[in-house]
C-alpha cells in the first residue's frame, strides 16, 4: 500500500483535528503527512472546521511576521579558514612527529623506532596481564565493552 | 580556495557542480577524508538555515554567527561520529545547535536581553510598516516568554520547515511529547498576543 493510499483512509475526528491546529498551527504543508489528506478533507467538507483553521492561521501569521537577519557575509569564510587552519596544524604535528621518529644522527635511526615499537608491546602486555587478573564476569563484561566499541556502537 | 595550484578553470567549475549535486549523506562521506570543497558545500547549504534556528533561539545575530561557527567546526573535527543512517545531515545539524544554544544559555544564564527592550532603529517609517514592526517586536518578545522547550519545537517545525519526526529527532523527543509542547506553547502565545495585539491588528 502506498502512502497516497494509506493518508486518505485515515479518519479525521474533530477532536484531532482540532488538536493538529492546536500543534502545528493552520497551514496543511506543516501537517504531519499521513493526516494530511483526511485534515483537508475535513476542511473541505466542515464550515466549522475552516473556522477553525482560519484563527489558527491568525497565529501563523503573526509568527511570520518575526523576521531575522541574514549571517553576516564574513561568517563562510571564517568557518572555511578555521578549518583549513586546523587541518595545517594537524598535518604540522605529523610532520614533527615522523621527523621526531626518524631522527637526525644514524644512532637516532634505530633507536626512536625502536623506542616507538617498544610503547605499545608494553601496553599490550600490560593490558593482558590485567585482563587476565580479573575474575571472570568482569573479564566478559570488560570484552563485551571492548567488541561494543570496536563495532563503533558505543559513544 | 583549498584547490590546488594550477587546476584550469572547466576542470575547477565541473568539480564545484560535482560537489554541488552530491547528497549531504555523501558530502559527509567526503568530510571523514579531509575534502574542503565537500565540507565547504555542506558550509553554503545548511549556514542560512542553521543561523535562523540559533538566532531564533537565542534572539541575537552575532550570537548566532558564533553558535553556527562552533558548529561547522565540530562537523569538520568529529565528522566520524556521524552515522550515516541514525538521521538526516539537517536533523543532525540542528541538534548540534540544539545542543550548543543549551550550553550557551547556560553559561549566559541571567544576561540576556529584553527583546522588548530593544527600540526600533528606523525612526520614520510608513504607518503600515511601523505597525508591521511594532506587532513582530510584540510575537519576538511573546516567543522570549513562552518555556524554552515549547520555544525550541515551535521554531522546528514552524520556521525551519522540519517534519514532526525530524523536529522530535532532532530534540531527541517523542513525536507526541512535541506536538504537546508545540499546543501549549502556542496556546501561550496566543494568550500572550491577544491583548497585545489586538490594540494593532484588532481580534487574534
Amino acid at each position: 500500500m502506498n502512502q497516497q493510499n494509506r493518508t486518505h483512509k485515515t479518519q479525521m475526528t474533530r477532536e484531532r483535528f482540532s488538536q493538529l491546529l492546536d500543534a502545528y498551527g493552520g497551514d496543511a504543508k506543516r501537517w504531519p503527512i499521513e493526516e494530511r489528506a483526511a485534515a483537508l478533507l475535513l476542511v473541505e467538507q466542515s464550515e466549522e472546521a475552516r473556522r477553525l483553521q482560519q484563527s489558527a492561521l491568525a497565529l501563523d501569521s503573526l509568527l511570520d511576521s518575526v523576521q531575522i537577519s541574514q549571517p553576516s557575509t564574513k561568517l563562510r569564510q571564517r568557518i572555511l579558514a578555521k578549518a583549513h587552519h586546523h587541518t595545517e596544524q594537524v598535518q604540522d604535528a605529523w610532520q614533527w612527529f615522523i621527523q621526531w621518529l626518524i631522527g637526525t644522527t644514524p644512532r637516532e635511526h634505530i633507536l626512536r623506532p625502536a623506542f616507538a615499537l617498544v610503547i605499545p608491546l608494553l601496553l599490550g602486555i600490560v593490558i593482558g596481564f590485567n585482563l587476565a587478573s580479573l575474575p571472570e564476569d568482569e573479564n566478559r563484561w570488560v570484552e563485551e565493552e571492548i567488541n561494543l566499541l570496536a563495532l563503533g556502537h558505543k559513544e | 580556495m583549498f584547490l590546488a595550484n594550477g587546476v584550469t578553470a572547466p576542470l575547477i567549475d565541473a568539480e564545484e557542480s560535482r560537489v554541488k549535486n552530491t547528497l549531504d549523506e555523501t558530502l559527509m562521506q567526503q568530510i571523514r577524508g579531509g575534502d574542503h570543497q565537500a565540507f565547504a558545500t555542506l558550509v553554503g547549504r545548511h549556514m542560512e538555515a542553521l543561523h535562523g534556528f540559533a538566532q531564533r533561539l537565542l534572539g541575537n545575530p552575532a550570537d548566532a554567527d558564533d553558535i553556527v561557527q562552533e558548529t561547522f567546526l565540530r562537523v569538520w573535527h568529529k565528522a566520524e561520529k556521524w552515522r550515516p543512517k541514525s538521521a538526516k545531515v539537517s536533523t543532525w545539524l540542528h541538534s548540534i545547535v540544539h545542543n550548543l544554544c543549551i550550553d550557551f544559555h547556560r553559561r549566559d544564564k541571567g544576561e540576556t536581553v529584553n527583546i522588548a527592550d530593544v527600540e526600533l532603529i528606523e525612526p520614520h517609517l510608513p504607518d503600515d510598516s511601523r505597525q508591521q514592526e511594532e506587532v513582530a517586536v510584540q510575537v519576538k518578545a511573546a516567543l522570549q516568554q513562552i518555556p524554552e522547550s515549547q520555544r525550541r519545537a515551535i521554531i522546528l517545525c514552524h520556521y525551519q520547515g522540519m517534519s514532526n519526526r525530524e523536529a522530535a529527532q532532532a530534540l531527541g523527543i517523542s513525536v507526541s511529547a512535541l506536538e504537546s509542547l508545540m499546543a501549549r506553547g502556542r496556546r501561550k502565545l496566543r494568550n500572550i498576543l491577544q491583548t497585545q495585539v489586538a490594540d494593532l491588528l484588532g481580534e487574534l
